[in-house]
């Protein structure tokens, strides 16, 4: 069944249903459907039972409304469908969906918490990035700081208490069998600033209670502030250990909207760069991985690898972390004869390298043990939560926008996609180590049909303003998709841009799996879900 | 009778002397060895080769604030460390480096204390090495703390079962509990030689004793921050860290004595031998912590509990039966 005859059945469940059908080449939507919101938790239901999976959930301020859109997505072949719902400022309550979708919990609770609008029956309505007991609503237009309202934040404590209750009945009394531990936000296995509420019994974990928001950086709204070409930095810093892809994701957004051509030449620069930084994330979560898991060794000679692309990167774009390379149009520099002399030597040398790994560690008989049947995500898990990318993939879910989109030049070349079958820590291992060698495959191949010709396009676009609509475009990040839902009003600065990260959906589903597992197993959950603390506060 | 309490007292200052400083270059010793063999340099500014950095470490913990976390168990909290401090060097009073020489018209014996049960001492003091965890951890009211001594706690009173009994099987072969005296019946061969699989687990006791990666659960960093010395700074930690490389020492100088022949070698240079065995021991201590992952808790209790000690027992009732024949 195809998106384009799926509109009788959302017709069908939603009868005041305005269906659309944009351009998707431009948009990135096959079907868009606005619908009113009692209706939207059956619709939600019908696209559960079609197979869809709830890529994204963002707030839009419309000024004299608020606007909640749900970006429906199917694995394998991508067929997206945006549906919106309005609700006056009034009264701005939209029924959840949370509970057909759990990666609509902590979605709801962003849009809630940045909008001031509520989501009816949500079972955990507290703040998630913001401090717990804020009560303004940053991400309104005309947002003023006026501090926060002595009511407001009493009934927020009043709701946090209310919800403590429920949620463990023993608070306040003095806990004799069970207890709370606070992993991070200072711990050397969260790698950053992630803060997790362990509920324990011993060493068994009865629950995880991630508290987020300790790297918030409002990108979402310094997007909104600044014009197009101003928000090149913040791409590079949200995922920074896959700079260049995110550089691509906000490239691939505009360029799309506004229909710029990319020269060939730098669609290849852009594919070699981008392959070489994936390489070198996935490198690094290696390294962390096994230092997670008490070997410290690894983490150096991955680093060491490492470093060698680090250095290639600089020669294109010179940075070495936190690049802005791309800009709408192309690159922003050429690369010159060396850069492909040196690639070339370094895939080679780089296949070595992942031998020696793999006989050093994709039979040992610890990382076994300790991997093997830890932290299992089903198929149907990954889905509910939104997971994508690696995870996803160990889990079977056949999923990668390279693939499934199709993106830029990708379909020129040859590549696989490693699955994996049941979906615990070994196999999130081994799908990564496989990602890298495909890597290197693309790499290998954009380097030998590198063209000549120009790195930019001609002439370059002076003013960015793509027209006024909705827009979004993804890529396969280093971590799963990074999606970019672009609201544009045809001027020069975004009306709204909400970035869908992956990391904060792979992270949602934690508490899913870790229920029964000790305080090691959770640490390589942690390690094997590879999460970038500012990828998930943005 | 002077002459013998100065003879003790002489013996027992230069072994606390030796025992820091040995101490205090492992620390350098395994950070170069490790740099080396992850591609990187180590320690080797401070002096010639970095030779002096031992030093400033120590300066630098002796110089740092006395901190206490609130809510901590002063006493306790205060002596955990000095327990951990004295049980190592206690121990290492019983272990022989060589033969008995002439000085000066006395016969001095290259041990401080010849007890008649000497292995049952060492036991005894290694066994209360569990108090320095518990109290450390108990102690600094902290939740890894006390997470970390927990672990700890099991882990050396498990794997003491396997130890003990895989020593038992070399006391039953040599007749004596007395050290210097298991030394003298490896005069012909040593115990490695006939009781192989005592001395694998019993090498492998030893990480768990010592808590050593693999094995190194109640500190594991990933986990636990630090385990049970979270929350030590200063000289108190650096009381557990020089605790944790003199019981490197001591276990390896306990397999020596036990397995390899004590101070026996080709030529005559009985404290060399020693020496040189103890530094093969403690380069392999360091190699396997540069090379092996850690372990899961319960699999470590599983493999103590379910594996080592059955085997060890088997190997204990093989033996017995080929001496008693």
């Amino acid at each position: 069944m195809t998106v384009a005859n799926f509109s009788s059945q959302i017709s069908e469940c939603a009868p005041s249903a305005q269906i659309e059908t944009p351009d998707f080449s431009k948009t990135g939507h096959h079907l868009t459907v606005t619908v009113n919101r009692d209706q939207i938790a059956a619709l939600t239901q019908k696209f559960f039972d079609e197979q869809f999976f709830l890529e994204s959930l963002s707030g839009v301020d419309l000024i004299e409304n608020f606007q909640v859109t749900y970006h429906f997505n199917r694995f394998k072949k991508t067929e997206r469908v945006m549906v919106r719902v309005q609700v006056t400022k009034e009264d701005p309550v939209v029924p959840t969906v949370s509970h057909i979708f759990p990666s609509a919990n902590w979605f709801e609770r962003e849009a809630a918490e940045f909008y001031g609008m509520k989501f009816k029956d949500h079972p955990n309505p507290v703040r998630l990035i913001l401090p717990e007991f804020s009560t303004y609503h940053p991400l309104v237009k005309g947002y003023k700081d006026e501090g926060d309202s002595a009511k407001e934040v009493q009934d927020l404590i009043e709701l946090e208490e209310a919800i403590q209750k429920l949620i463990s009945p023993t608070v306040g009394q003095l806990q004799t069998k069970d207890y709370f531990v606070n992993m991070g936000p200072q711990h050397p296995s969260t790698h950053g600033l992630l803060r997790l509420l362990l509920h324990m019994k011993g060493e068994r974990i009865l629950g995880v209670d991630p508290v987020l928001g300790y790297a918030h950086r409002a990108d979402e709204k310094m997007a909104e502030i600044g014009n197009y070409l101003q928000f090149w930095p913040n791409t590079g810093r949200i995922d920074y250990l896959c700079a260049m892809l995110y550089n691509w994701g906000w490239a691939n957004v505009v360029e799309k909207s506004m229909g710029i051509e990319v020269p060939e030449r730098a669609q290849h620069i852009r594919l070699i760069v981008s392959e070489l930084n994936r390489i070198a994330s996935h490198l690094l979560w290696l390294g962390t991985f096994l230092l997670d898991l008490g070997a410290f060794t690894p983490f150096l000679y991955t680093f060491a690898d490492r470093e060698k692309i680090v250095d290639l990167l600089e020669m294109a774009s010179g940075e070495r972390i936190t690049f802005v390379y791309f800009t709408f149009g192309g690159v922003l520099y050429d690369v010159d004869e060396q850069f492909v002399i040196q690639t070339r030597a370094f895939i080679k040398e780089m296949r070595d390298h992942l031998k020696d790994y793999h006989k050093l560690l994709t039979k040992n008989v610890i990382l076994l043990k300790r991997t093997k049947d830890v932290g299992i995500i089903s198929k149907e898990v990954a889905r509910l939560y939104g997971a994508t990318g690696p995870v996803a993939r160990a889990s079977g879910v056949d999923y990668d926008i390279r693939k499934a989109e199709p993106l830029s030049i990708y379909t020129q070349f040859e590549f696989d996609v490693p699955l994996g079958e049941n979906g615990d820590c070994y196999d999130r291992y081994t799908v990564r180590m496989e990602e890298m060698e495909q890597s290197l495959r693309l790499v290998e191949q954009a380097l030998d049909k590198l063209p000549e010709g120009a790195f930019q396009c001609k002439p370059a676009p002076k003013r960015i303003k793509p027209e006024a609509g909705e827009y979004y475009q993804a890529i396969e990040g280093g971590r799963g998709e990074f999606g970019i839902y672009l609201v544009s009003d045809g001027k020069d600065k975004p009306y709204r841009v909400k970035l869908r990260t992956p990391c904060f959906s792979n992270l949602s589903l934690l508490s899913e799996v870790s229920k029964g597992l000790t305080m090691p197993d959770m640490v390589a959950i942690l390690g094997s879900l590879d999460l970038v603390i500012p990828d998930i506060d943005r | 009778m002077w002459i013998d309490i100065i003879e003790v007292l002489a013996k027992g200052l230069t072994l606390v002397l030796v025992l820091s400083g040995c101490a205090a270059y492992m620390t350098l010793c395994e950070r170069v060895l490790m740099a080396r063999m992850q591609l990187r340099l180590g320690p080797n500014r401070t002096g010639p080769f970095g030779l002096f950095q031992p030093m400033a470490d120590g300066i630098k913990l002796i110089f740092k604030e006395r901190f206490q976390p609130a809510g901590a168990d002063t006493l306790t909290y205060w002596l955990a460390p000095a327990i951990a401090a004295f049980i190592a060097f206690f121990a290492f009073g019983l272990i022989p480096f060589g033969p008995s020489f002439e000085f000066m018209g006395r016969e001095i014996n290259l041990y401080i204390a010849d007890v008649n049960s000497g292995i049952l001492v060492i036991l005894a003091f290694t066994s209360l090495a569990v108090y320095d965890v518990v109290l450390a951890g108990w102690s600094s009211n902290n939740r890894y703390s006390i997470l970390g001594s927990i672990r700890g706690t099991a882990q050396m009173i498990s794997y003491e079962i396997p130890l003990g009994l895989s020593i038992l099987s070399v006391v039953l072969a040599a007749g004596t509990l007395n050290l210097p005296g298991i030394v003298e019946a490896q005069a012909e061969r040593w115990f490695i030689w006939t009781h192989p699989i005592a001395f694998i687990i019993f090498v492998i006791c030893s990480f768990a004793e010592t808590n050593r990666a693999p094995f190194d659960l109640p500190e594991a960093e990933h986990e636990l921050v630090a385990g049970y010395h979270t929350e030590y700074g200063g000289l108190k930690f650096g009381m557990f860290f020089m605790a944790e490389y003199i019981n490197i020492l001591l276990v390896s100088a306990i397999a020596i004595t036990f397995f390899l022949g004590g101070w026996r070698g080709p030529g005559d240079l009985p404290v060399v031998w020693f020496a040189a065995k103890l530094a093969v021991f403690v380069f392999f201590f360091m190699w396997v912590r540069a090379t092996l992952p850690r372990v899961r808790y319960d699999q470590l209790m599983t493999f103590g509990w379910k594996i080592l000690t059955p085997i060890a027992i088997a190997n204990l009732i093989v033996t017995a039966y080929f001496v008693l024949v």
